[in-house]
């Protein structure tokens, strides 16, 4: 019997774990980072570890996001509790349900990729606004303007935010 | 406003109640009574909302323009993915051979030894699992072989975690129980090495829970189930978390708590019966069959039964059409129509054998027993303990139920055999270990 040529994997399933890596990257990314604090140096081995579980369990599984986020908050347990801190750094819990999780920090994400997209000051008008809780009153002394104006501010860059949001989910579909 | 809408701008102004923006009041009507600028609305706050959560901000803040390079990850995965497909062909010219030549073919192919083709190899043993278990174990057998080879640790551990997992599986299947907790144990050690093992450990638990149910060691199975049950939820991965919980309703039924256990079985298949799983329908139905057998519901247990039947036919899987047929005939032992229930009965212990399935074989012939028992029939009661305990001296028998069936066909000889002595024997080859002694009950 001949030996048969080694052949290239199939472009749609080298595509598919590409197209994973690149749709899902942010969002484990994310709750590395965000949720569970674990050291920019350590959040890429972690995810890319959860990747490579993901390979060897393909076939197993359906809804390749929810797999990946349950995958992802579970690594960053263990990689807290190898550490002896999972009680201090993990308070937030097992998501029940890891396909409304995924969901959710996937609208986190994008919120976050919209933020970083914005022109700067629009940017800036967004941080003072939400993140640090400033009035219009406030925004107005800080922009040197009327209340009327900072209201304004806010309300055109919220919509610019939004649009642009339209635009980045539009594109994932 | 756009075609008797309103705008982003102005529905955030009426958010604000700013009147120099917008007639509050007339938004307020507007709005109570229109569906699309209430959610409109409602995805702005939600917007808002996540605008409010400081990860968002501190997240776009550490964003860099584009995702990591794969490089080394993106290289690492085609190398995979090459070997998988790789694996596929070899695979299908192995299926031109018979198994036995398989070892020199690949002796002379070592380039084609890789992972993908050890897991290659287990699908392909997984589907000898219920007719034909021992040859499961040869391909499995060549499959560990391949694993060996491996010097990648991590392929070696992912390879041999699975070599072990589906050996237990096939030993289960065959009756060899301790062996197939050792092999359980094995696949837990192996995989535990993996990169982010805990949903591969779940297979692993999944597999010892199987094993102990097999054993009628209940109590320790039903933890373990529960375990693979929550794990397989936090992936995200209800499908298996739903079979995980066939198992646990299995071992409900068996610790005597048959009306929950019905429940969790209906609540499932309606499950897979949306979604379309045949293999899956034909199982509960079967279970649904047992549940009804136990709480002496005939007329569900035939139906039940005749689905199962019907449907295993339907998928090929002939082994587990018998499994029904056995436990149909347990029902009409049961309700004293012991010439019906010797006919599926004989059927069944004739169809185990022949798949060299002796262990269950065994089982079946103790229900034929005690019928011919119960009706008197000394001389052929005592005629099929006679050929129970010769088949069970056979080499791959499992040697503790030789000896078991052995003092049982003496008891039969000397006509001291009671019903309680084939429920003692039964209850030893089902629940003991190799190493376990059988004691007859007390007089």
């Amino acid at each position: 019997m001949p030996e048969p040529r080694t052949p290239a994997p199939p472009p749609d399933t080298s595509d598919a774990i590409r197209l994973a890596y690149e749709d899902h990257y942010r969002v484990l990314e994310y709750i590395a980072a965000q949720k569970f604090h674990v050291p920019d140096e350590d959040i890429r081995p972690l995810v890319h570890d959860v990747f490579l579980a993901y390979i060897r369990n393909r076939s197993r599984v359906r809804n390749a996001r929810a797999w990946l986020v349950g995958a992802t908050f579970n690594s960053c347990r263990l990689y807290w509790r190898e550490r002896g801190r999972e009680d201090d750094v993990c308070g937030y819990g097992k998501p029940l349900d890891a396909a409304a999780a995924a969901e959710d920090l996937t609208a986190r994400v994008d919120a976050g990729t919209v933020l970083r997209r914005l022109p700067r000051q629009c940017r800036e008008v967004l941080h003072l606004r939400f993140y640090e809780e400033y009035s219009s009153e406030e925004l107005a002394r800080h922009f040197a303007t009327t209340v009327g104006y900072a209201r304004k501010m806010v309300h055109r860059c919220v919509r610019n935010a939004r649009a642009l949001l339209t635009r980045i989910v539009g594109a994932r579909q | 406003m756009i075609d008797g809408h309103y705008e982003d701008y102005e529905l955030l102004a009426y958010r604000d109640r700013d009147a120099d923006m917008l007639d509050v009041p007339s938004a307020d009507a507007h709005i109570s009574m229109c569906e699309e600028c209430t959610e409109r609305l409602r995805a702005i706050r939600r917007f808002e909302a996540l605008l409010s959560d400081k990860n968002v901000h501190d997240y776009a803040r550490r964003l860099r323009s584009a995702p990591p390079a794969m490089d080394a990850f993106v290289v690492a995965t085609d190398d995979r993915l090459r070997a998988d497909v790789d694996a596929e062909r070899t695979l299908a010219r192995l299926g031109s051979v018979a198994i036995d030549a398989w070892p020199e073919w690949l002796a002379f192919h070592p380039s084609r030894q890789t992972p993908g083709l050890v897991l290659a190899l287990l699908g392909e043993s997984r589907r000898h699992l219920n007719d034909r278990p021992e040859t499961t174990l040869r391909v499995i057998a060549i499959a560990e072989e391949i694993a060996n080879a491996q010097t990648d640790v991590f392929d070696l551990a992912e390879c041999r975690g699975n070599v072990e997992l589906q050996r237990a599986n096939a030993l289960r299947h065959l009756g060899r129980y301790d062996e197939a907790l050792a092999a359980a144990d094995a696949a837990y050690r192996f995989l535990a090495h993996l990169p982010a093992p805990t949903y591969d450990l779940a297979f692993a638990s999944w597999a010892r829970a199987n094993v102990l149910f097999s054993m009628t060691r209940y109590a320790e199975a039903l933890p373990l189930i529960r375990d693979a049950t929550e794990t397989f939820l936090i992936f995200g991965d209800l499908e298996h978390a739903n079979r995980a919980r066939v198992v646990e309703a299995s071992l409900l039924c068996e610790q005597g708590d048959v009306e929950r256990s019905e429940q969790v079985y209906r609540a499932l298949l309606t499950f897979f019966e949306n979604a379309g799983d045949t293999e899956m329908i034909a199982r509960l139905s079967a279970n649904l069959a047992d549940c009804a057998v136990r709480l002496d519901h005939a007329s569900d247990a035939r139906l039940f039964a005749a689905q199962a039947t019907q449907l295993f036919a339907t998928l090929g899987r002939p082994s587990e059409a018998t499994r029904v047929r056995w436990s149909l005939g347990n029902l009409l032992m049961r309700h004293g129509a012991f010439e019906d229930a010797l006919g599926e009965l004989e059927a069944a212990a004739e169809d185990f054998q022949q798949r060299g399935m002796i262990a269950t074989m065994g089982e079946v012939l103790l229900d034929i027993v005690e019928i011919y028992l119960r009706r008197t029939e000394w001389v052929e009661a005592e005629a099929l303990a006679r050929t129970l305990a010769g088949v069970f001296r056979s080499a791959h028998a499992p040697l503790h139920h030789a000896q078991a069936y052995a003092y049982l066909r003496d008891a039969l000889a000397n006509r001291s055999a009671t019903v309680d002595l084939v429920a003692s024997v039964r209850a030893f080859v089902t629940g003991s270990s190799e190493t376990d002694a059988f004691a007859p009950p007390l007089q």
